[in-house]
Parts: structure tokens; sequence; C-alpha cells
């Protein structure tokens, strides 16, 4: 089961997780472009969820 | 065959006659094998014409006239040429209908409960019951030793076409049988033996290799260490337009109607029991040659069917695998099951069946209805018919309603799998939509506050109380006014460090007065702390202050010289001086830096978990988070506004309760440590503390018991601890609370007030309850789809108290918190690791650890379970179980015990209680166990046992000797010590009962086949005989006592 594609997603807070591709996204949430091993996408996050506050909170200050 | 005139005559046993034998020989009495015949007459015959048709029968089968004798250690059939059977004759023709059927019913229950001896003829009784003037039922029940499913269908039409040609005054037309069954029985041994029988064995010992030990279909009770037959069934129909689309389906995958059931039953017990490896027993009707067709006898053989049912399969997939999978066994379905269970698994536990325990039969409808089983052979089993189909099961493991409700998860999975056969196996419906928006309902009673704060709900209550106590540090105290300046104070001097929100200050320090004022302080400066204890070893704190990158470190005094060296400011909150010149510097420049509040995004603290593998992570807890959870245990935890007492360090979660709780509805903080001098304050009303803590708190004084809460948290929670402590203090509500850091301190809870019955889950802990407020708890499959209610699945929480995820690690973080399928969009839930299961009612239970459940020689083992019966034994105050792995062992179980308990006496009263694969094979006492820093278990810290000898132990006793020797004769072994086992030394079912026939005949002992089971050492054996020995001896006269030694001594010279 390791090797089941996964995603690379995103919510409105642009926080990021990954999801098991081919099952339905939950309603707010979005494909972010990568699609990888479990680890890959987890590697993939890494480098790119360079900000963990929620989107709001970064903009409330 | 030897000449007719002879009285009885003999023949080899069949395999299948010695599989039954042997198993019947385990449960001896017991009806679990008798077979029902039920077949209508509708003729007016009269009772003794009706008796011959039975009579014709018996002198046409001579399985009806057959039994089971030991000859030499060997099994034989004894055909006999008379027999008189048990035949009752019930006219009932002139009771009302109403007494008629229930009459009827408690005759046919009669015949069919009463047990048969194996080694009396015939093996079959029958009611005969006249319910009309031309209607006869006849309830015939055969032993399975000389009897199956078919031959019941064989059976039932012979004395139909009697009962007819009776009525009618013609000859009864039956067909010609070439054989008897003992020719068959014959036949067979000459055929299935040597290389063609080892060869095709060796096939099924490769496929069933490594099998599970036993499935892990949830039961409603523990397995019992002995297996006992008593069962029920439920009844069902399968809908006629569904049995259409079955075949349909079939028909469109080249697969029989019996392998889509078959796939829909894998594919349950699959989602039912989280296992991809699922074995059931099938029965082959072991009729392929027709000379035996039409004989009356004992033919099927069962075949244990496994499935592999990994990889998410399409149904479509799933019934292909079964198809090949059903094939290939059907090639060597001859092979007698008996040969595949010695070569799959020599060694086997008396409480499980051995290979599978499920079955699955798909049977001819007889077209009437069936007695009812009171015995289930199997854990669970269908026999599927087109009829009235049933399923039965064992009483012992499971409730009727748990049965009814397989029955219909069954039914909806089948339905829809036909419908729409390319679904995946895990998206086949299990419940109704009621069932299923029941699971996923929302824990939240009242909705969270929005843009709450933890620290303004500590101000308020502060401007609300001002002259209150809120601080108690042995004889020092701070007012709430007190304690709000002085963390005043310290906010001022970090915000002139550059401390603002989002910012980390650690904390560095003892329970100490000064504690509370810095950590308000770092909150009203709008930024979030970190908790490091000082006892932790030095290469942590270093971790934790440079992974946390905090930029100013609060300390006392005497601790500041043990902090590494590093760029951060560091300030002792216990030092007067430099609290005066804050407080100068304060009244006299103006306000510093820019005093910006936190709001409910913020951060608040970062704790580290102290995960067992991997470096630790630190979890950013946001202000709003707290403030949700302190609103519910505000009002849950009344004790909390009284005086509570915060025993443990604040770098575990578990403090968050008794360190603000108060802050927020008056109440007060006292810290101090959980020992004696804790008892010389006023009796605390509110205390939190780990389960292990019970045992420390059961011997201190009952003044440092708390008055009105005690909650627990941190780990699972043994009901038995906690019963004793409620004992001892009637009054309280003990608060079972589960939270992981991640989901804010707690967020599933069980509040059990005064007099409240305790919810124990089978492992012997007690339920976690129910989401807080404002959280939902999901019990989900790999798939992240809801798992039915008793069904274990992974625990996942939504809400207000789920963090923002792990400091500077997004990776992590991502893996952890998940998209929710199930809340408002766009939300997450953490993924806890932790697996429960919800009961009925709803209510929640742990069980266990996602990844340390224990898989041990095929068997799924949960650790808490075994601890729970330790714990129940004298003379052990508590107990953890592991798994040890060493060179010359291999993996296995030890136990560490504290107390006073004999290892070997709690060895054995294990062995009494549990099924043998959860019975340690070593065992360590220790004076406590280790506990880490947060007070959980530690471990890490258990201490490898001391390795077991295995060495040569001469026989010590008579009854060693005898058994010692009688081993070595049938094993062919020169050298049997006291120690060694029965089936280590290569024995297998048949040699044990011929080791018990052997034993039996030496000396005079009432010992059963199981024993051999159940006592497989030498030395067990030989105490269970003593024992046995002692109890016939207390009910003989002293003159018959010396008979039986004297003849004991005979035996041995």
């Amino acid at each position: 089961m390791t090797d089941h594609p996964y995603l690379v997603v995103r919510n409105d807070e642009e926080q990021y997780s990954i999801w098991a591709e081919g099952r339905d996204l939950p309603a707010g949430w979005h494909d972010a472009g990568f699609r990888g091993t479990r680890q890959e996408c987890l590697d993939h996050i890494e480098t790119v969820w360079t900000d963990m506050r929620p989107l709001s909170l970064r903009q409330g200050g | 065959m030897t000449g007719v005139t002879a009285k009885e005559w003999e023949a080899p046993a069949s395999f299948g006659q010695e599989r039954i034998w042997l198993a019947d020989q385990m449960e001896p009495g017991s009806p679990v094998f008798n077979l029902q015949c039920p077949v209508e007459v509708p003729h007016a015959l009269e009772a003794d014409e009706v008796v011959a048709a039975l009579q014709a029968v018996t002198e046409r089968h001579e399985a009806l006239r057959t039994s089971l004798r030991i000859v030499d250690g060997a099994l034989r059939q004894v055909v006999h040429a008379e027999v008189e059977p048990d035949v009752r004759v019930h006219d009932l023709r002139a009771l009302p209908e109403d007494e008629r059927r229930t009459r009827s019913y408690g005759h046919a229950l009669a015949v069919t409960e009463a047990a048969f001896r194996t080694d009396r003829a015939p093996l079959w009784r029958a009611a005969l019951i006249r319910t009309g003037d031309a209607r006869w039922v006849v309830y015939l029940v055969v032993h399975h030793a000389v009897f199956d499913a078919a031959s019941s269908v064989i059976l039932s039409e012979e004395i139909t076409e009697l009962c007819a040609a009776a009525a009618a005054g013609r000859p009864a037309e039956l067909p010609e049988l070439p054989v008897q069954y003992a020719d068959y029985a014959a036949w067979q041994r000459d055929r299935l033996t040597g290389p063609a029988l080892a060869e095709q064995t060796e096939r099924w010992r490769a496929r069933l290799a490594g099998l599970p030990a036993v499935h892990a279909l949830p039961t409603d009770r523990p397995r019992p260490a002995r297996l006992g037959y008593a069962g029920d069934e439920v009844r069902f129909t399968v809908p006629e337009g569904l049995q259409e689309q079955v075949a349909a389906a079939g028909r469109r995958a080249a697969a029989t109607p019996f392998m889509v059931y078959l796939t829909a039953y894998a594919a349950l017990l699959s989602r039912l029991s989280r296992d991809d490896d699922i074995v059931v027993g099938v029965t082959m009707s072991g009729r392929d040659l027709p000379e035996v067709a039409g004989l009356v006898g004992m033919f099927v053989n069962q075949m244990a069917v496994r499935t592999d049912t990994s990889g998410e399969p399409s149904f479509a997939g799933l019934l292909g695998r079964v198809r090949t999978t059903l094939l290939d066994a059907m090639e060597h379905g001859q092979v007698p099951f008996q040969a595949v269970v010695e070569a799959v698994t020599p060694q086997r536990d008396p409480g499980v069946q051995p290979l599978y325990q499920i079955g699955f039969n798909y049977i001819p409808d007889s077209g009437i209805e069936p007695i009812p089983y009171v015995t289930s052979k199997d854990d669970l089993a269908f026999d599927l018919t087109t009829g009235v189909s049933r399923l039965l099961y064992r009483t012992d493991l499971f409730d009727r309603g748990t049965a009814e409700k397989f029955v219909e998860r069954y039914l909806r999975l089948l339905a829809a799998a036909v419908a729409d056969p390319e679904t995946r196996i895990g998206d086949l419906p299990l419940m109704d939509e009621a069932e299923r928006a029941s699971l996923l309902a929302a824990g939240a009673q009242e909705p969270p506050r929005e843009h709450a704060t933890a620290l303004r709900m500590v101000e308020a209550q502060a401007a609300r109380t001002p002259d209150a106590t809120a601080v108690i540090a042995g004889d020092r105290r701070l007012t709430y006014a007190e304690l709000d300046e002085a963390a005043g104070r310290v906010a001022d001097r970090l915000r002139r460090s550059g401390v603002g929100p989002e910012s980390l200050v650690a904390v560095y320090a003892e329970p100490c007065l000064e504690l509370l004022p810095a950590l308000l302080g770092v909150w009203k400066a709008g930024a979030g702390y970190v908790p490091v204890d000082p006892a932790y070893p030095a290469g942590r704190v270093t971790y934790m202050l440079a992974d946390s990158a905090a930029a100013v470190v609060l300390t006392q005094r005497h601790l500041a010289g043990a902090l590494p060296a590093g760029g951060a400011t560091v300030l002792a909150v216990d030092d007067a001086a430099e609290w005066a010149e804050w407080t100068a510097e304060r009244a006299e420049g103006p306000e510093a830096g820019s005093a910006q509040a936190a709001g409910p995004g913020n951060v608040a603290y970062v704790i580290y978990t102290s995960g067992s593998t991997g470096t630790p992570k630190g979890v950013v807890v946001e202000q709003g988070s707290v403030a949700a959870y302190l609103a519910w245990a505000g009002t849950a935890y009344p004790g909390l506004a009284g005086q509570a007492l915060l025993h443990s360090p604040i770098s575990f979660d578990l403090t968050v309760t008794g360190l603000f709780g108060p802050l927020t509805v008056g109440g007060a903080v006292r810290l101090a440590a959980l020992d004696e001098n804790a008892a010389t304050g006023d009796r605390p009303t509110f205390l939190k503390a780990t389960p292990s803590h019970l045992a420390l708190l059961a011997a201190l004084p009952d003044r440092v018991a708390p008055a009105a809460d005690l909650v627990l948290g941190g780990e699972a929670l043994p009901a038995d601890a906690v019963t004793a402590w409620r004992e001892r203090h009637p009054g309280v509500t003990v608060v079972n609370e589960y939270g992981p850091t991640e989901a804010t301190v707690g967020c599933v809870m069980a509040a059990v007030a005064p007099g409240e019955e305790l919810p124990v889950d089978r492992a012997g802990s007690v339920g976690i309850g129910r989401p807080a407020p404002g959280s939902t708890a999901y019990v989900l499959d790999d798939g992240l789809r809801p798992v039915p209610a008793g069904v274990v699945g992974e625990l996942y929480i939504a809400g207000p108290q789920v963090t923002r995820g792990y400091l500077n690690r997004p990776g992590a973080t991502a893996a952890a918190y998940l998209p929710c399928p199930y809340g408002p969009p766009g939300r997450r839930m953490y993924r806890t690791g932790d697996l429960a299961r919800r009961r009925a009612d709803g209510s929640l239970e742990f069980a266990g650890r996602a990844d340390d459940q224990i898989k041990l020689h095929g068997h799924r083992i949960e650790p808490g379970e075994i601890e729970a019966a330790l714990r129940a034994l004298p003379g052990v105050r508590d107990a953890a179980v592991g798994v040890r792995e060493d060179a010359s062992e291999g993996r296995r179980l030890v136990a560490y015990l504290v107390g006073e308990a004999d290892a070997a006496a709690v060895d054995g009263a294990l062995a009494a209680t549990l099924p043998a694969h959860m019975v340690p094979s070593g065992y360590v006492v220790l004076d406590a166990l280790p506990l880490t820093a947060n007070g959980k278990l530690d471990h890490a810290a258990l201490p490898a046992p001391a390795a077991p000898e295995r060495r040569y132990i001469a026989p010590r006793t008579a009854a060693e000797e005898l058994v010692a020797e009688v081993f070595a004769d049938l094993l062919g072994v020169e050298k049997v010590g006291a120690e060694d086992d029965f089936f280590e030394l290569g024995g297998n079912s048949l040699l044990a009962i011929r080791a018990i026939a052997r034993i039996r005949g030496r000396i005079e002992v009432d010992i059963p086949v199981r024993g051999l089971f159940s006592h497989t050492t030498v030395a067990d054996l030989a105490a269970e005989i003593e024992r046995r020995l002692t109890e016939d001896l207390d009910g003989l006269s002293d003159e018959a006592v010396e008979r039986l030694l004297a003849a004991e001594g005979d035996g041995r010279t």
C-alpha cells in the first residue's frame, strides 16, 4: 500500500496535506499539483510549506 | 470383510471418521456433532409402519449400524449386524395447534440435544411425531461420524419413498447400493498413502504456511481458555431477486454462486476484522465416486480456504482470487483435513480450532423447518441455502445482536457487490444511512467560543475575584491580583527583549510560586511558552532550545548555570534583584515594545512529544485551542473551582488542566510533589494524574486524594486500579480523559460519577467515553471510511482543539493532519495513531496503539488484555507486557510484575484464564515499573528476562516417569525429560490419543484426551494425572486405594 500514489493537497488556509489518489478530495481542499509516493509527497511538502502559520493568521498580523 | 453371520465386524475408520472422533474426544458428551435429518411423511400410516421404514434404511446402510472403537491405538469402525435404535413415538393429534407446535419442538430438541457415545451403535436416534391423521414428522438425529449433509438428503428421500410405498401398498423402489461405507474407508486408506499423500499435503502446507492462528474478527467476549461448543443460530433468507443477481454475477465471471457468496463473506470478514488474510473453512462433499453417491456415511472433508484481500481489490477482482483459490483447493480436496492440520500447525492451542474458526457452507435446502442448533463447531459459520439459511455462532464469543448485525451487513454488502462488481471491497456498504450518520455525528454539545484566548479567560477571572487565592507553593501564596500584576511585569520584561505574538519563550523551571506569573507573562507578551523540564538529560534540553529557537529562556537562579550556552537571553524569574529592576524600569520608562495581544490563532505553547522513535517533535498549540479545552473542562470538572494539586512537570500537557483550569473558574493552583508532604496542606478538590500514578496515590494519606474530581489520562486506564480507588473514595467523580497533545490536552472523556458503574472494556480498561464539546472523534478504516460499532479502527480527532502542527516540520505535519472528509470544507483532522472501537451506545474504547499491537506467531495480541489478567491475580500489584527478541528464543512475550506473586504461580493462573498464545513465556519481577518523566510506562527501560534454561531434567515423580516413558515410546525418542513438550517432540493429535489411551491402560485415571492438549509437557500432564488421582482417591475406600496403588505398581515393573 505504500506505493499507492498520493497527491499533495492544500486548503484555503494554505495548509498542506496528502491524499490517496483516486479518492474524492474533501470540500475545501485542492490538488497542489504534485503526485508521487507518500514519502515523495511529504518530502515535497517539506520544501514548499515554508510558513506554517494559517493564511488568516499571516494576513491578520 | 468377515462373514455375515458374525454379530459385528471391523474395518479401518475413514480419515473423516477419525477427525470427527478426535474432535468428539475433546469434548465428550457434547451434542455438537449431532446432525439433523427432518423428514415429512404426508401419509396415513401407523407408527409401526413408519418404524419399519427406519428399519429398512438401517438394514440398507451399514453406517446406521456403525460405532467406533480404538484397537491397538488405531481407530476402527465396527459394523453391527443388528442394532436397537432409540425411536420415540409421539402422537400429538389430540392437541390444539399451538400446543402441538410447542410439544413437537420440544421432542425434536430432546433428540437433538442428547449426546451420543461413539463406541455404541447405532449413532442415531429419532422422534416420530404424528401431527395429523395423514401427517408424520420424522426427526432423525445422526452423529457426524457416520453421517453428513448429503446423507441427510439420501436418507430423507429413502424414508419418503418407503413410507409412500407402504401407504400405497406397493414395494419401495430404492437404488442398488454397490458398496458399503467400510469399503469406501478401506479404498480411501489405500489410495491416500505414501508419496501421493505427502506431495498433496505439502502443497497444502505451503499454501497455508504462516496463516493467522486465529481470526481477528472482533468478539463480544474474550476467547476462553477452553473451547466450548455452546452455540445458537440466526435464521435468514437470501431474497430470491438477490439469489438471481448472485447467479448472474457468477456467470459473468465464470464462477459458481457458491464462489460469489464466499467472496462476499471474505470481503465482510476482511472489513470487520481489519485483516487481509482471511481463512474460511468450507466443506467438500467427498462423493466424487459414483459408487458412493447413494450411500449414507461421513464423506465430507473440510478445507481451509485462504483469501488474500489486500490491495483494495474490486469485488470482481476478489471473486477472481477466490475462484482461483477454490479451484486449486478442490483439486487437492481429498487430502484429509486432519493430515493438513498436522502438517501446518503441529502445536495447537486447546482454545482455538486449528486452521480455521469461521465456516462457510452452501448446502441443499431440505424444505423443512430445521431444528435449531444449540451448538456450534465454529466460532461463526454460514449454512447458506436457497431456502432458510442460518448463521451459527458460538455463544461464548458472540451476542445474538452481533450475529444479527453480521447477517444484515452480509446481505447489504452482497447486494451492493453484485449490483456493481467493480466496486472496491472497502467501498461496499456495511451499514445503513442512519448508522453511518450516527458514527459521523459531531460530539459538539455546544459550539466553541469564537475569538476566545486562554489568556483572556484568566484575565477575566482575575478581574472577577482579585482577592481570591490563585497560586499556592509551600506557605507562599499569590492572589489573582498579585498573579496578574506579576505576570504583567514578566510580560513587560519580555517585550523589551523583543518578544511578541508567535515568539517562543522557553521556561526552564521547577514548580515554584513564580512559575505561573512566568507562563502568564509569556502569554501577556503575546508569545507562546516552551516548557523544558530541568530533569531532562542535557542533550534533550539543548535540542529543545535549539529546535524551538526560543529567544528568551525563563528560569530559576539555581538552574541558570545548568543551561547550555546559547544565544538566548536568560532571565531568572525568582531573582529578587532582577524583579526590582524590572519594576523600576516599568515605573520609569514608557511602555516598552508594542503591547500586541495574542489572538486565538497565535501560539500559546509548544510541547515536545516524547515519541518512542525518532527525535521529539514540538506540537504548536494555539490560544484558541487551549481556550476551547479550558472552557469545557471548567464546566465538566467542578473541582477546579476549589484547589487543584499540580504535581507533574509542565512539559507534559496533562498538567494544562490543573495549571490554568482553576484560574478560569476562581480556583487555586497548588504546586506540590505527590508525596507525604502534600498531605500537610488543605485537601485538594481536583487532581489529575496518569493511571501509573494510581499505585502511588493508593500509598498516600487520604488528605492527598481529591475531594471532587480525579482525572486520569495519558495511558489506558485499568479498571481494577480505579475500582480500588473508588472504593476508598466513594464520593469522588473519576474521569478518564483521552487526548493526544496534538488535539490539546483532552478531547474525549468518560466521567464516572459517584455510584455510577465503570464502563469497562474487554481488555479490563475503562472506556474513554465521548468527544468533548466541540470535538469530533472518528473511528476510520485505512480508506478513512467509518467502521461500524464494535470494529476496531484508527481514531481521528477534528474540531477546535486540533493544533496547528509540528514546529518547523511541514512533512510530519502533513502526514498526521489530514483533510477531513466529514466536517466543514477545508477542515483538518488529526490522525492519533491510536486504535479505538465504538461501543453499541456510541461511546469509545481505546484499543491500543496502531503501531504497537503485537503480532506474534500469527496471533494479534493486545498487551493490555494480558496486563489486566495479570493485575487481577493475587499478589500482583502492577504489570506490563512486552515482546522481547533474542537470538536463541526468537520473539516472545514477557510479563513484568510488581508484587509478591511467584512467577510460576502466575504462569499457572494465566494459563487457566488466557488462550495459550497470550500466556507470556517469561516473567520478570520488578520493585516498580519504570516510568518516564511524564509518568508513563517507560517501555525502553524494561529489562530483558533471564534466558530460560532448556536442559534435560530427569522425571522426578512416578507419574512423570510414567508419562515420559509413554512419550518416549510413542514418539520414538530415547530420552524424554520432565520439561519436554509432547508436540515439540513431534507429537500430533492421533499420537496424543494413543498416549492418553496408554496412560489410561497403565493406571486407572479418568483423564480426557483433551488433557494432553492443555497439559503438553511431561511435568504438566503428570501433575494433572496426580490431581485427578487424588480426586478419585478422595471418593474411594481405603481398601480400594490400596488395590489401585498395587495395580499401578504392577504396571510399572
